[in-house]
């Protein structure tokens, strides 16, 4: 944590440190909490007959867990020829009242930052495109907008879908 | 507080388990082992034990009733009653009243009411009390005493059979143990000085030394004393730690086995001396007492030698420590030993199997781990390819060995006897050949092979649906098996053991055999067989396996709640097993399962197709042949190949994954076989045998039916596992929901 003077200690109580990081060109934020590790994309293997968001499976540490692109049900631009490689973020999510270590697939994760429950503002209910359900606010960061990622959401909403997309 | 009084309840909870199976156990076998007093006596010690440790954490009510097992069954062991049938079948209601109270217990819910049970508990105890019928030798009973103790009893025993809706939490003893012993051994009155000196540890332990007191008050009057000097000023006390010595003088008929009982959970940390005095209150030598009623445990012998650090001791330390030297060693492979019972002839006390509990999430944890470990190993392995004759070779190779040792004795953690699961039947036979009026003997050849421990938690259900059948509908009536020329009783075996590196479990009855007539009539009626087909075919046994299949028209209480046999084999499947049926009519049915050694490890075949590599489990692949692009028998896209002259459809993995790039030349059939035929799945290449640790897959991809899992290969990258049933399944729905092929080319026609 920051070390901060004493008259904001409440304040520091109060934020909530998030992961900062670009998903087809644009910004998302998700608590830091939520985060196990950041790691290079290594050796995936791919899973046939998988859904097309499912990039395969990889080995972290003696674990297989599953790769997603969130780019692919967000609708988002992704780049065939990236400047640098993909790295994943192990976020835990929670399917009913199920834990388990999912990995999602971002172009770059560049900060980890501090807000405040005033900086998120309600996200508004159109022009986030395919990704509307999944975000739970905004948080304005320098010249645009931060999308709050809900990954449970992510994970309980895309999960249905799992068997239906085939290849 | 909290916290440690709910860990001791678990460790209550779990303990009451295992003791009721042990109950069950015993009580199964009273009446065969008659006179059989070891047997006997584990049987009591089983109730005894419930029954103390229930008091223990404070559940009086389990106590109460419990009692009353145990009081009957300590009639049993005094010779008062006799046991037949109907006492058995009492004291197992009895039994599972208790094990679902025990559950209730621990579910939080209201205690069920035992209905009559108590009534009829306290019956048995009245039939044998009050006539006497045999008195036992040397009953010398003081007057006065007894008259006042069967006074006493009555009433307390009427009160008990009231049900009782509050559960008094502590054990407030006098109201829960002095109900009276229901049978006490009258071998006549002794005078006994008892010294308990508790381990400084027993309160951590959170046993409670009262409780102890308080069962000794039950057997007949006692004085209690200790010295209150032992206690250390407050400043210094270890609340946690007892410091405390009593000696307890107790006037009772209990026989020495009895005293020995009530130090049962306190034996272990405590050490406890037990004199006979004669009437006059004169002690008897230690010598000639410690044989039939003495017990220290060695390791307490030296931790309450040095544990007690106060010089002042108390004025009965002295005649404890005699008796201590004069006691005869305990046996030293059991440290938990109990008090020996006089009356087992210095046999080691009969305590259960040295078992442990693990916790099943750290099991498989460590089974995990250790799989890690030897891929580890592998990896490095790989790297000695590169520079030779390092000295760390051998170290690797030392990484190596033990890697694979623990690997492998971890895996030996989840392997259980099949005893576990067996132990369950003699009960279950018991009662349905009651219901059915029919008589069965029950054989078990083979209970100590062992098994996976969750192959044999999920096969209890399958395994009592296929016995409930062979009493039900298999096994005759004793008139018709006397006419058939059969003994009276039918029989049921239960058989276990490997075949090759798999177990096999059989069920087997001297029954009717299956009625294929019905069968084939029945299979021709659901379209399941051509119309025609011969009784002979071999495919009519296995029908019974198709869902819905059933010849019972009318459906009976037991077996015919809908649940066919297709669930017993897709269970099995599921635990990566088969099932399979053998029947001889008029000379019985064997229903054979075969399963894995254990679920966490498989022998696969590594194969690469389009690129990616996947294991496939070697217990699906009968053979494998080489494909070499000449062979297709029928013309392109009917994807048949002939193997050795016969006709065997085949799946192309590559088009099935949508696989880029031009198919080799050359590639390899994995002959499997679905629904009976043999099917082929072609691959681009074989490269070897693994053994794989398996991974459960996501929830998501399990739905995918593709794959039963994942491993971890040498080189650290994640494979699947194909499940090459469920691919051809998969394949064959896709060609049939196409309708591109001819009808013809669906595997059955090809046989």
């Amino acid at each position: 944590m920051i070390e901060l003077p004493n008259e904001t200690e409440q304040e520091t109580e109060r934020t909530q440190s998030y992961v900062i990081f670009q998903l087809g060109g644009e910004g998302y934020a998700l608590e830091v909490s939520r985060v196990q590790e950041v790691i290079d994309l290594g050796h995936l293997t791919q899973v046939p007959g998988g859904p097309k968001w499912l990039r395969g499976v990889i080995n972290l540490r003696g674990h297989v867990v599953p790769v997603w692109d969130l780019r692919i049900p967000f609708e988002l631009v992704v780049d065939p020829k990236p400047s640098r490689a993909p790295c994943v973020l192990m976020v835990e999510t929670q399917v009913a009242s199920d834990v388990r270590v999912n990995g999602l697939l971002v172009d770059r994760v560049s900060d980890v930052l501090d807000f405040t429950p005033e900086d998120v503002q309600a996200a508004p209910p159109l022009g986030l495109g395919k990704a509307s359900p999944f975000v739970r606010g905004l948080i304005r960061h320098q010249e645009g907008f931060l999308l709050v990622l809900d990954v449970d959401r992510v994970f309980t909403a895309l999960g249905s879908t799992l068997t239906g997309g085939g290849i | 507080m909290g916290a440690a009084d709910d860990r001791f309840l678990q460790m209550f909870f779990e303990e009451a388990r295992e003791l009721l199976l042990s109950l069950e156990e015993g009580l199964m076998e009273l009446e065969r082992r008659q006179g059989d007093r070891t047997h006997l006596d584990k049987t009591f010690r089983a109730a005894h034990s419930i029954k103390g440790a229930a008091a223990m954490v404070g559940l009086g009510a389990l106590a109460e009733f419990t009692h009353g097992i145990e009081a009957v069954l300590d009639r049993i062991r005094s010779g008062t009653l006799a046991v037949d049938s109907d006492v058995i079948s009492t004291l197992l209601e009895a039994r599972d009243h208790l094990s679902v109270a025990v559950e209730a217990e621990a579910a939080n819910s209201p205690l069920p009411a035992p209905g009559d049970l108590n009534r009829r508990l306290l019956s048995l105890l009245r039939d044998a009390s009050l006539p006497d019928p045999v008195p036992p030798p040397s009953a010398s009973i003081p007057a006065g005493y007894p008259a006042a103790k069967v006074e006493r009893k009555k009433p307390s025993g009427e009160a008990k059979s009231k049900p009782r809706i509050p559960k008094s939490k502590k054990t407030s003893s006098p109201m829960d143990m002095a109900i009276g012993s229901f049978a006490e051994h009258a071998s006549g009155v002794g005078y006994y000085r008892i010294t308990l000196k508790p381990g400084p540890e027993i309160l951590r332990r959170g046993v409670n030394p009262l409780g102890v007191l308080d069962e000794l008050r039950e057997l007949g009057p006692t004085r209690v004393a200790t010295d209150p000097n032992l206690v250390p000023p407050l400043e210094e006390m270890d609340p946690e730690r007892c410091y405390l010595v009593w000696t307890i003088e107790v006037e009772t008929d209990a026989t020495p086995d009895r005293l020995d009982d009530v130090f049962l959970f306190v034996a272990d940390d405590s050490s406890v001396t037990i004199e006979k005095r004669t009437a006059s209150g004169v002690i008897l030598p230690p010598p000639e007492v410690s044989k039939p009623a003495l017990a220290v445990s060695k390791a307490d012998k030296v931790k309450s030698a040095l544990s007690v650090p106060s010089p002042a001791v108390a004025s009965i330390e002295p005649s404890g420590t005699p008796a201590h030297s004069a006691a005869p060693p305990p046996p030293p492979v059991a440290p938990s030993a109990r008090p020996s019972a006089a009356g087992s002839g210095g046999a080691p006390p009969p305590r259960m199997s040295t078992r442990i509990r693990v916790d099943a999430g750290q099991l498989d944890d460590l089974v995990g781990l250790a799989g890690e470990l030897a891929v580890l190993s592998d990896n490095l392995q790989g790297v000695r390819e590169i520079e030779r004759n390092q000295p760390w070779i051998v170290t690797l190779e030392a990484l190596d060995r033990v890697s694979r040792l623990i690997r492998d004795t971890t895996l030996e953690l989840r392997m259980v006897p099949v005893e576990e699961l067996f132990s369950r039947f003699p009960r279950v036979v018991r009662d349905l050949a009651d219901r059915f009026g029919k008589e069965i003997e029950l054989r078990v050849v083979g209970q100590e092979t062992r098994l996976d421990r969750t192959i044999v938690e999920r096969l209890s259900d399958p395994m009592i649906h296929l016995i409930r059948n062979a009493v039900d509908h298999a096994l005759e009536t004793p008139a018709e098996r006397v006419a058939a020329g059969k003994p009276r009783a039918g029989r049921i075996t239960l058989w276990a053991g490997h075949e090759g590196d798999r177990v096999a479990l059989r069920i087997s009855d001297d029954g009717r055999g299956l009625d294929r007539d019905r069968i084939v009539k029945r299979g021709i009626a659901k379209g399941l067989v051509p119309v025609g087909t011969s009784v002979d075919d071999p495919r009519v046994d296995t029908l019974i396996f198709e869902p819905g299949f059933s010849t019972r028209d009318e459906v009976s209480e037991l077996s015919g709640r809908g649940v066919g046999l297709d669930v017993v084999r897709d269970a099995v499947r599921g635990l990566r097993g088969s099932l399979a049926v053998e029947s001889q009519p008029g000379k019985g049915t064997s229903f054979i399962f075969r399963l894995p050694l254990t679920l966490a490890l498989i022998d696969g075949l590594l194969v690469e197709t389009g690129g990616g590599r996947y294991v496939v489990p070697l217990a699906q692949v009968e053979e494998c042949v080489a494909l070499n692009g000449t062979s297709p028998a029928l013309s392109r896209g009917r994807p048949c190949v002939s193997i050795r002259g016969e006709l065997v459809p085949m799946v192309q993995l590559r088009e099935l994954f949508q696989a880029e790039g031009p198919r080799p030349v050359r590639q390899e059939l994995l002959l499997t076989r679905h629904a009976g035929q043999r099917v082929g799945v072609a691959v681009d290449r074989l490269l070897g045998r693994v053994q794989a640790v398996i991974q459960a897959l996501g929830d998501g991809l399990t739905k995918l039916n593709r794959f039963s899992g994942a491993t971890i290969l040498g080189d650290g990258s994640v494979s699947l596992i194909l499940d090459l049933a469920a691919l051809v399944a998969e394949s064959r729905a896709a060609d049939n929901h196409a309708h591109k092929l001819p009808a013809g080319v669906t595997p059955e026609v090809y046989r």
